[in-house]
């Protein structure tokens, strides 16, 4: 295997979950998400050259999956989240099922770009990832995320106590 | 009551399954842009070979008219379609210079630049189209209905006319709807984007 091959898998390995959950939140359906996966990798794939290197791989391959799924919206509608799909893929099948599932309803209540950045900073990147991926600035991600943290928490608790 | 740091934990503990995900790789093609991209092209196809159609049974099939001005009425048509072919060839050179490694903003600026010219052109030029196509019609008409002699040709004209422009003035203001709506989201998107 060459070099770009080893590189490129690796990256696969490590973001390919993170990158489905993204556009699972974005797009509410699995199969979706799992073409938008895809999609994002094969473009990261075709593009590979044309990274030059002023990011991280992470927040290039970021970009590539938000603008796919910006790209999404436009041709299809949002659609209502189905559990059932969810309980279908997920890693662990126990009782924590059940608050993924919330998580995942409360996350379908945000703006669609808000849905984005909260599954970025759920999945552990920094502001300054964020900012970069977005392409706006530093500041702006943490009050952003502030507010949408405060909100998520309350959609999911109230989702919670019905 | 969950705080966020909870749902945090929610969220690291139960990551998606992609396993199927690999061996799917190349099965299907899936490429959101070529989808869009496809539709135009498809699009552009058919109205191609309604162009071919319309030129061969005007001027090359040795069919003759009754009018003269029938073959004008063809001409029209096929001008119009040519214009319409040329537009949605011009949209997917367009989205074939998107570029998807660019920041959402950025891209999300190429998009609305996209959908405004779409919308420009829907409502400026499109009417003229609309008009266009109408007159054309309008000079086939006698074409169709000189095979029946009992016909009253007035009322037999004008209620083709209306029946022509509503159905295009509905399709055209369904298919700026559309465009309006498309516009709308993505400008909404890039305002949350650039308000931060």
């Amino acid at each position: 295997m060459d070099n770009i091959s080893e590189e490129f898998s690796s990256i696969y390995l490590e973001y390919s979950s993170k990158i489905k959950s993204l556009c699972f939140g974005y797009t509410n359906s699995i199969h979706e998400a799992d073409d938008l996966t895809q999609e994002t990798f094969l473009s990261a794939w075709k593009h590979w050259d044309k990274f030059n290197g002023q990011s991280s791989r992470t927040t290039w391959i970021y970009r590539i999956a938000i603008n796919k799924c910006l790209t999404y919206i436009k041709k299809n509608e949002s659609k209502a989240i189905d559990i059932k799909e969810i309980e279908k893929v997920l890693a662990n099948n126990d009782e924590k099922n059940e608050n993924i599932n919330l998580l995942y309803k409360a996350i379908n209540k945000l703006e669609n770009i808000d849905r984005l950045i909260i599954t970025m900073f759920l999945d552990e990147l920094s502001y300054k990832q964020i900012a970069e991926v977005l392409g706006i600035r530093e500041n702006s991600v943490a009050v952003r995320i502030h507010r949408i943290k405060l909100k998520l928490t309350e959609i999911f608790n109230n989702y919670e106590k019905i | 009551m969950k705080k966020f740091d909870d749902l945090k934990s929610i969220w690291s503990e139960n990551q998606l399954n992609t396993n199927d995900l690999a061996h799917s790789f190349g099965n299907k093609k899936i490429n959101s842009l070529a989808v869009i991209k496809q539709q135009y092209i498809l699009s552009a196809i058919g109205l191609f070979g309604t162009t071919v159609f319309i030129l061969w049974f005007g001027f090359l099939s040795g069919k003759n008219f009754k009018f003269d001005i029938s073959y004008t009425a063809l001409g029209i048509l096929a001008v119009c379609l040519v214009i319409i072919v040329s537009i949605n060839l011009y949209n997917v050179f367009l989205i074939s210079k998107l570029d998807e490694t660019l920041a959402p903003k950025e891209y999300l600026k190429h998009w609305l630049n996209f959908y405004k010219k779409r919308l420009r052109f829907f409502r400026l030029y499109a009417p003229i189209l609309l008009i266009t196509f109408c007159i054309s019609f309008a000079l086939y008409i006698p074409e169709i209905l000189g095979y029946y002699p009992n016909t009253d040709y007035k009322i037999g004209f004008i209620f083709f006319m209306i029946l022509i422009f509503f159905a295009s003035y509905l399709m055209g203001k369904s298919a700026t709807r559309e465009e309006k709506i498309k516009l709308n989201e993505l400008n909404d998107t890039f305002q949350l984007l650039s308000n931060g």
